[in-house]
């Protein structure tokens, strides 16, 4: 197998998922597009050395992570595709409560955000966020429930509480 | 509704499924674009900069990226000397890097090695070439970045240290991780250990290291370069001879960066974050970004790297987005803010902490840079120039602006053919050089020169005629 079909490979396995990651943190989908595409242009440039990774999926969140924490950076990454390649296509609209949630998730610091995303979106364990975030199980259980809290304080009256239908290491 | 968080991020997750995504090709051709054009490493030394998404450059890139129509009045612009040519069978070149009145680009050949040349700026005179760096690889990524102490060839994660004088034997490479930052300063090329926080300053001739900062528990996460007032226009210039490290507990530790000796550590008033935007320049400390600990959009921190002390001068709350940031006067600070989808322009008064102006950005504008008082905004449909009261001197559709000088601005087109002019901020007089033809990347400029690169050759032009 060519490096190009291993990664064409690898890019059909995992980049629906990388793209719900940078959806939840960013909220705008055009936002995440670019940050997908950005992602696995880097991930090719090094695939190689990437080949030895214990966790290739890790490293393209590190990424969307960067860019999405410097709007700078990320509207970098617009004008640099703008350039170079068509538009993507138009998403679809979001739905009622994907707004309402968009909304909610942008008023919650940025560590609070990936662990919800990584939790909600990518079903990982506490466990598995710390590993990935390099902090203690407490301090992802901490940022989970605080979180959640700003969602439902963001979320205004609707919703005065939220279940999670189990504790948390069930995901 | 639904009350279940399950079930909103499930509808979360579902919206997220159905955002087109491209495909795998481009995604590998856009790799492939970015090794061409060394976007990646005019940012900072290596890729890893990039990737750490915090870069090194004090001042925000100032671009847009719209292609215009040559204007048929003008003549081609005068090319200085003869072209500098690739050897064919060439693959790709990466954009041009001037420094040291000398312009430097690199590209890749039929075997896949990278070779790397520079050029008189003046004379156009071929006066340095080296051949067969990295090896015969489809996925190599390289890129030249030059600075008045050494010429950086980055090859995947090979960065080769040249001598700018050529006369050195001991030209040496080092070794540098996808998430390790490479600063250079006046007094050596610093490097940061991403894995651990280790900083090592590098002899520039010999790379010998001058000092190591052992890892600390609170390992440095940032390197920033202090500019002084006397380093103009180029980025990689940080005469003020301090280096500040930006700690993971938010700390700013402000060293010599020719001993690496700890001269103090700030504790700012909002922990310092690592992908904020820095400024560094005439013993302040700026820093742009949202904050650690609450839910504000972003603040923006002032601190005197000469007391320590420090202030939270400017916070935007929710809905708000920080799109540039420069220092824009004395006790100065002008912030570029960003709100559904319009932008506006304020100069923050650092000592007062408030607003002493705000007017409306172009749409869509995500860059700012400041050069003495004056301001360019851009990144957006339109590049507007404000002058030190936010009166708007300038406002061009769908073109590169750049700064030549304090009082001048080069004017023209990001890739493709087109018309070079220049704009007198004093007189606010647009003049027309003349028109350079198709190029396939970025170019590099000095106050008087252009070069831009073509598919087999780069050409430098003489912008005073």
């Amino acid at each position: 197998m060519t490096a190009a079909e291993e990664f064409d490979d690898f890019y059909r396995d995992t980049s629906r998922r990388l793209a719900r990651y940078a959806y939840g943190l960013t909220g705008d989908p055009g936002d995440a597009q670019d940050l997908v595409q950005e992602a696995y242009a880097r991930a090719w440039q090094r695939w190689r050395r990437l080949a030895d990774y214990e966790d290739r999926e890790a490293w393209l969140r590190l990424v969307v992570n960067r860019l999405s924490a410097d709007r700078w950076r990320r509207l970098g990454v617009r004008r640099a595709r703008a350039a170079a390649e068509p538009p993507p296509p138009p998403s679809p609209p979001p739905s009622e409560d994907a707004v309402l949630l968009i909304r909610a998730m942008r008023t919650l610091p940025l560590a609070h955000r990936r662990a919800l995303a990584l939790h909600y979106l990518l079903d990982r364990s506490v466990a598995e966020i710390a590993h990935e975030t390099g902090s203690s199980v407490g301090t992802v259980k901490s940022w989970l429930s605080r979180g959640r809290a700003g969602l439902a304080a963001a979320l205004g009256g609707d919703h005065p509480a939220f279940v999670t239908n189990g504790a948390d290491d069930a995901h | 509704m639904p009350t279940d968080l399950d079930d909103i991020f499930g509808s979360l997750g579902r919206q997220a499924d159905a955002i087109p995504l491209g495909t795998a090709e481009q995604a590998r051709k856009r790799g492939r674009q970015r090794s061409r054009n060394g976007a990646l490493i005019a940012a900072g030394a290596a890729v890893c900069l990039v990737l750490a998404g915090v870069g090194v450059m004090v001042r925000p890139q100032r671009h847009a990226d719209h292609p215009v129509t040559p204007a048929p009045s003008a003549g081609p612009l005068p090319v200085v000397g003869s072209p500098l040519e690739f050897d064919p069978p060439v693959r790709e070149s990466s954009a041009p890097d001037v420094a040291g009145g000398k312009v430097y680009t690199a590209w890749k050949a039929g075997d896949g090695k990278v070779t790397v040349a520079g050029a008189d700026l003046h004379t156009g005179r071929l006066d340095w070439k080296v051949t067969g760096m990295g090896l015969d690889d489809e996925i190599v990524s390289y890129g030249v970045r030059a600075a008045e102490q050494g010429i950086m060839v980055a090859v995947n994660d090979q960065i080769y240290v040249y001598d700018p004088a050529h006369e050195n034997a001991n030209d040496w490479v080092l070794t540098a991780g996808d998430l390790d930052e490479v600063v250079p300063f006046d007094q050596a090329l610093i490097r940061r250990w991403d894995i651990n926080g280790q900083i090592d300053a590098h002899n520039w001739r010999t790379g010998r290291k001058l000092w190591t900062l052992e890892p600390q528990a609170d390992k440095a996460v940032r390197l920033i370069g202090v500019r002084a007032p006397s380093d103009g226009l180029t980025a990689d210039s940080h005469s003020d001879g301090r280096m500040l490290a930006v700690t993971s507990s938010g700390k700013i530790q402000v060293r010599d960066a020719a001993s690496g000796q700890l001269q103090r550590t700030i504790t700012p008033a909002s922990p310092a974050q690592a992908g904020s935007m820095f400024v560094a320049y005439d013993g302040w400390l700026y820093e742009g970004g949202p904050p650690c600990c609450d839910s504000s959009a972003y603040r923006v921190v002032a601190t005197n790297l000469a007391t320590g002390e420090s202030s939270v001068v400017l916070t935007e709350g929710v809905g708000h987005a920080l799109g540039g940031l420069d220092v824009c006067g004395p006790d100065r600070v002008c912030v570029l803010d960003q709100k559904d989808g319009g932008t506006s322009v304020s100069a923050v008064d650092v000592r007062q902490r408030k607003k002493i102006w705000t007017v409306a950005g172009p749409p869509d504008g995500s860059s700012l840079s400041s050069y003495n008082g004056t301001m360019l905004i851009g990144g957006g449909q339109n590049i507007v120039l404000l002058d030190a009261k936010g009166d708007e001197l300038l406002s061009t559709p769908a073109i590169h602006v750049d700064w030549l000088d304090p009082n001048r601005l080069l004017v023209m087109p990001i890739t493709g053919a087109g018309t070079v002019s220049v704009f007198d901020i004093t007189t606010r007089k647009l003049t027309e050089l003349g028109t350079v033809p198709q190029r396939v990347d970025m170019c590099a400029h000095s106050a008087d020169r252009l070069v831009c690169p073509t598919t087999t050759d780069l050409r430098i032009y003489s912008l005073t005629g």
